[in-house]
Parts: structure tokens; C-alpha cells; sequence
């Protein structure tokens, strides 16, 4: 009897251990990888956190070259805290003014996947290479929501990148058309500027014989990926015809985005703020102005903004 | 002991020396054409895309040199008009430095006139209009909080009530992931930011989940408008928050810290903005 009492003794000692060893094993790929935030840091918390939001729903999916299981999850989570985490693998908007965001979370994520965090996340998402290809029927050790987004598969990978270039080609013939933006001069839709002398003969001609989107698109430094939620001030702006005030509008509102992480079809084309739930069918279709309307008005989240009331009885004047 | 306290008396005093020798040595940046400098083929290439969009501004330049190298950087100022007012956003002043193969932005503001101070170590600090000062580290210049005169946001920790009615303002996602967990904390702060006599709230989310390492904690600004708090600073900080000395249309210009230095937020007539960039 205490023999077995013994043994059952050692084994839980030895799964505290393994539990503890693959936490301190994730901190210290974590802590190696990324700007540390201490191994005091509670990932049972965040995991928690994680779960309330539906953050868990991404997992069994790829950004570029990095499986996302718990760890990766975690890691993004420590990175960019939980709330902003869940809103850039929804949205593909990353906080303003931090630069190299994206491949801080990518070297994050990636230097943790593959680590067994179960101990703390109750689940241990592997990756296969099945999972590459489809992860319709995902490995998990446990089933409870390590069920693969629909995301995951090729041809929903495919149907993502042709969704998001047939977007961006919509949103470029929308700055074509009457409807969109004019050129300043008016010179129309045509590449008018493509003839026009380039000046000190080192800048790009290209840019010149762009449309307004275009050249937004082209410009280095202002990836901009148009995520729904910014269409609606786009579109405003396309009504009044007006380039220069669009060009503030985007600036204003476009914060900067990886477009390199969009670009995953290779890799099994996961993409923040394109999931199967969000766009339904028409990703690869495409996509008219009224369609991005109603697209805009389902997805724009709501800002609560608290009554005066209670603020300034809480807060005084 | 004593002879400590000597040490630490002339060591303040040195250090007060240096101060005041960098504030009487500061030398504005004369801007001039780039054919003058013989640098437009750079200007243009590096500013193509911005020429494309403002067509009718211009674009001075000056050589500088912030290394101590010998080997000249390129201060631009860029003009959507035909002036820039110091404390306007009309005018970004930047600074290229050649590096890897390629010039690569070190410094980025709006402005009007930028000066430099002697280096005492190192890169030369760099001053905007005389108020913003910048420093360099980790390849480019930060905004140098303490050196701008920021004044530190004192923040108090928000009771329950204070901190659910806090968290509508931080988004439906906070308030899903049940961030009025103990774990979490609410801090918030008053300033008369815009001298309009009513005080704006600054309220600053933390605790594990909410921060993130590479970010910092949600920040956010409220300004009574009508008859709600609007948010006007959506932002992240990973210490104090400081009011700098600066103003746009009466609002303070603000600097939170994240993980790399200070981020100078100004008011953009609307809400605020980023008014430096990386």
C-alpha cells in the first residue's frame, strides 16, 4: 500500500515536474526570442483570456512558417497583449507607431511552436504534415476547441489570396471609376502620367502612372492592407471625389500592416482578418462598392463611448 | 562621507554645466535647396512617393553629421506649404543616414526647424522647434522624454465601479476577456490637457493579458465633448505618461513610453496622433 502510494506519489511529482519544465522551457524560448516580460507573467491568465475572447479559434493554422499551437498563441499574446493580439489576427491591424511589430510576433511565435504548454492550456495542438495541407481533421490532444479553422485548408487558402488581390483590384477600380476618386488633374482614368518627365531621373516613372489607390498601395513604407473596418471612411471620402482628402483619410485611419504575412498561400494561406465566418462566400468573387458596404456596416466594430453621466459623477467634472 | 557628497555635489554641477553648455551651443539646421548641396538625385529617389502626393510642396535639405564620422547625413524638410510654423504639423523634418547599403530614415517629425547640440558620447542629440529633444539609440532617434520637459500624468487606481466604467473605452474585447479580472488594473489620471478649465481623463489598462512586451499597456484620453467622453489618444505605454511642454491649437502634446523610448503624440485638430514615426 504505500508502495503505491509511493509510486502515485513520484508520478505526480514527475508530471508537476514536466508540467513545470515545458512552462519554463516556453519562458525561456519566449524570453530568448522577444523584449521579455518576466517569467512572472501568469500564462494560465492569458490562456484564460484567450479562450474568452475565441483567440483558441486560430489555432491549428499557419502564419508564414510557424504552426499556430498554444505556445504560438501565447507567445502573440505576451507580445502584444491579448486584447490587441485577438484584434490583429481578426483584423490584420497592428497598434500605430510601432515599427517591426510583425516580425517581432513572427521570431515570437516561431521560437516557441512546437513547445507543449498542455500543463497550462489543457490542449496540445500538433502540427502534422497532413496540417499543412488540410487541417480538417486536426490532431489535438484534446478535442475541446483545438478544432482547425476552415482557413486552414489549401483551397481556402487559395480562395484567401484570390480574395484579397480580387479586393485589392476592386478597391483600385473603384478609385477608377466615376464613383471613386479623380485625378487632380483630370486627366481621367487612363496611366496619363507615365509620359511625364520623372525629374531628377532616379524616382520611380511607375508611380506616376498609378491611380490614386495605387499609388498608395505602392508607396514603400505604407503597406497598407485596406482591412474592412477602414473602408467606410474610404468610401466616404471616394463619394466626394476628392484624392487629397482620401489621402489624409487613409493616413489617418490605415495603420501599417505586414503584407508579407498575407502573402501565405505557400504556406497554407493563413491571414489575419480573412476567416471563412467573417466573408462567407464572396471572398472569390468580386466584390462590389454596395457589397463592401454592408460588408463594412457588419464587421466596423462598436466603440462603446460611456455616458457623461456616469463619468463625471464618477470622475467629478 | 563627506568627500562623497563633494563628489556628487561637482558631479550635479558638471552635469548642470553640460546642460546649459548644450542649450547655449545649440545650433539650428539651415536648410537649403538640394542642387545646392548636391544631393537631389537622393532627395528625389528617396522622396518620390511623397512628391506624387503633395505636388505642390517643396523639399530642403542640409548635411549634418550626427556620428562624428565625417561622412555626411541628410537632414530633409518637407513642405506641404509655402512656411512652416513652428508647433504646426505643416512641415515633417526628417533625417537620412547611409547605412547597409541604402539611406535609412533616423529621424522623423513634424516641425519646423531642427537643431543639434554637441555630442558629448556618441550621436548628437537633436532638437524640433526647441522643444521636442531626441536622442539616438537602437538606430534611431527617440523621443528623450526627461530632456523635452515632460511633466509626469500622476495616476491613481481606479475603485470597481470607476474601473467597469473605464473598460467600455478599451473596446468590447477587453470587456470580454473579463479584464476586470483582480489580476488587471485601472489607472487613471486628470489634466486640464487643452486649458479649456475641464479636466481630460487618462486612464491606462494593466496587468498581465491587457500589456503586452513589445507594446506596452493600452493608454487612452477622454475629452468631454457634448454629451459624451470621446476618446481622443488611443495609444500604449509601458511606464509614466508626460505632458510635454509643446501645444497644437492648445492641446499638450503627449509622450507615452513604449518598450523602445519616448512616442511623442500632438493634436491634429481632431484627435492625436503619432507625431514622431520610425
Amino acid at each position: 500500500m504505500i508502495k503505491r502510494l509511493s509510486i502515485i506519489a513520484f508520478l505526480a511529482s514527475s508530471c508537476a515536474f514536466a508540467a513545470h519544465a515545458s512552462e519554463s522551457q516556453f519562458n525561456a524560448a519566449y524570453c530568448g526570442s522577444a523584449s521579455c516580460d518576466g517569467a512572472s507573467v501568469s500564462n494560465a491568465s492569458i490562456w484564460q483570456q484567450m479562450r474568452m475572447l475565441g483567440t483558441t479559434e486560430y489555432l491549428g493554422g499557419r502564419m508564414g512558417n510557424t504552426f499556430v499551437d498554444e505556445a504560438a498563441l501565447l507567445a502573440g499574446a505576451r507580445l502584444m497583449g491579448v486584447t490587441t493580439f485577438d484584434e490583429y489576427l481578426r483584423t490584420g491591424i497592428v497598434p500605430e507607431g510601432v515599427s517591426g511589430l510583425t516580425s517581432q510576433l513572427s521570431s515570437a511565435m516561431g521560437a516557441v511552436s512546437g513547445i507543449d504548454t498542455s500543463a497550462v492550456t489543457g490542449s496540445y495542438t500538433r502540427a502534422t504534415t497532413a496540417a499543412t495541407a488540410s487541417l480538417s481533421t486536426p490532431a489535438s490532444d484534446s478535442a475541446y476547441e483545438g478544432a482547425a479553422p476552415a482557413s486552414c485548408s489549401s483551397e481556402f487558402a487559395q480562395l484567401q489570396v484570390s480574395g484579397s488581390n480580387a479586393y485589392i483590384e476592386d478597391m483600385t477600380n473603384l478609385a477608377k471609376s466615376e464613383a471613386g476618386f479623380t485625378r487632380k488633374d483630370g486627366k481621367g482614368a487612363g496611366k496619363s502620367f507615365e509620359s511625364e518627365a520623372s525629374g531628377g531621373g532616379t524616382k520611380s516613372a511607375s508611380v506616376f502612372g498609378l491611380s490614386c489607390l495605387e499609388r498608395i498601395m505602392t508607396v514603400p513604407k505604407l503597406d497598407v492592407f485596406f482591412s474592412p473596418p477602414n473602408l467606410q471612411k474610404i468610401i466616404d471620402q471616394a463619394s466626394q471625389a476628392a484624392c487629397d482628402m482620401a489621402m489624409a483619410a487613409i493616413s489617418d485611419i490605415a495603420r501599417p500592416t505586414d503584407r508579407n504575412i498575407f502573402d501565405t498561400l505557400q504556406f497554407g494561406g493563413f491571414m489575419p482578418g480573412m476567416n471563412a465566418a467573417g466573408l462567407g462566400g464572396k471572398i472569390a468573387s468580386p466584390i462590389n462598392p454596395s457589397d463592401l458596404l454592408s460588408l463594412v456596416g457588419q464587421m466596423t466594430p462598436t466603440r462603446v463611448t460611456p455616458n457623461v453621466t456616469s463619468i463625471t459623477e464618477l470622475f467629478g467634472g | 562621507m563627506r568627500a562623497l557628497g563633494l563628489i556628487l555635489v561637482a558631479s550635479a554641477a558638471a552635469l548642470a554645466a553640460t546642460v546649459t553648455f548644450a542649450q547655449e551651443t545649440r545650433q539650428s539646421v539651415v536648410f537649403s535647396s538640394p542642387d545646392a548641396l548636391n544631393v537631389r538625385a537622393i532627395v528625389d529617389a528617396q522622396y518620390a512617393s511623397w512628391r506624387s502626393f503633395n505636388r505642390e510642396g517643396s523639399i530642403e535639405a542640409a548635411l549634418i553629421d550626427i556620428d562624428g564620422d565625417r561622412q555626411a547625413e541628410i537632414a530633409v524638410r518637407l513642405k506641404n506649404g509655402n512656411d512652416c510654423q513652428i508647433g504646426s504639423a505643416s512641415c515633417r523634418i526628417e533625417i537620412l543616414r547611409h547605412s547597409n547599403g541604402g539611406w535609412q530614415k533616423v529621424l522623423s517629425s513634424s516641425g519646423a526647424e531642427l537643431s543639434t547640440s554637441p555630442a558629448i558620447v556618441g550621436y548628437v542629440p537633436a532638437m524640433i522647434d526647441g522643444q521636442h529633444a531626441y536622442r539616438f539609440g537602437n538606430g534611431a532617434y527617440r523621443l528623450d522624454v526627461p530632456a523635452s520637459g515632460g511633466k509626469k500624468v500622476e495616476l491613481a487606481i481606479a475603485s470597481e465601479e470607476q474601473a467597469r466604467t473605464l473598460l467600455t473605452v478599451f473596446g468590447q474585447r477587453a470587456n470580454r476577456a473579463k479584464l476586470g479580472d483582480s489580476d488587471i488594473r485601472m489607472r487613471f489620471g486628470r489634466e486640464d490637457i487643452d486649458g479649456d478649465g475641464e479636466s481630460e481623463i487618462i486612464t491606462v489598462l494593466s496587468g498581465p493579458g491587457a500589456c503586452g512586451s513589445a507594446i506596452g499597456c493600452p493608454v487612452r484620453v477622454l475629452k468631454k465633448v457634448g454629451n459624451v467622453h470621446k476618446v481622443i489618444l488611443s495609444g500604449f505605454t509601458n511606464s509614466d505618461i508626460f505632458l510635454l511642454p509643446a501645444s497644437r491649437d492648445d492641446f499638450r502634446s503627449i509622450a507615452l513610453q513604449d518598450p523602445r523610448g519616448g512616442v511623442a503624440y500632438a493634436w491634429n485638430g481632431q484627435r492625436y496622433s503619432i507625431e514622431q514615426r520610425d
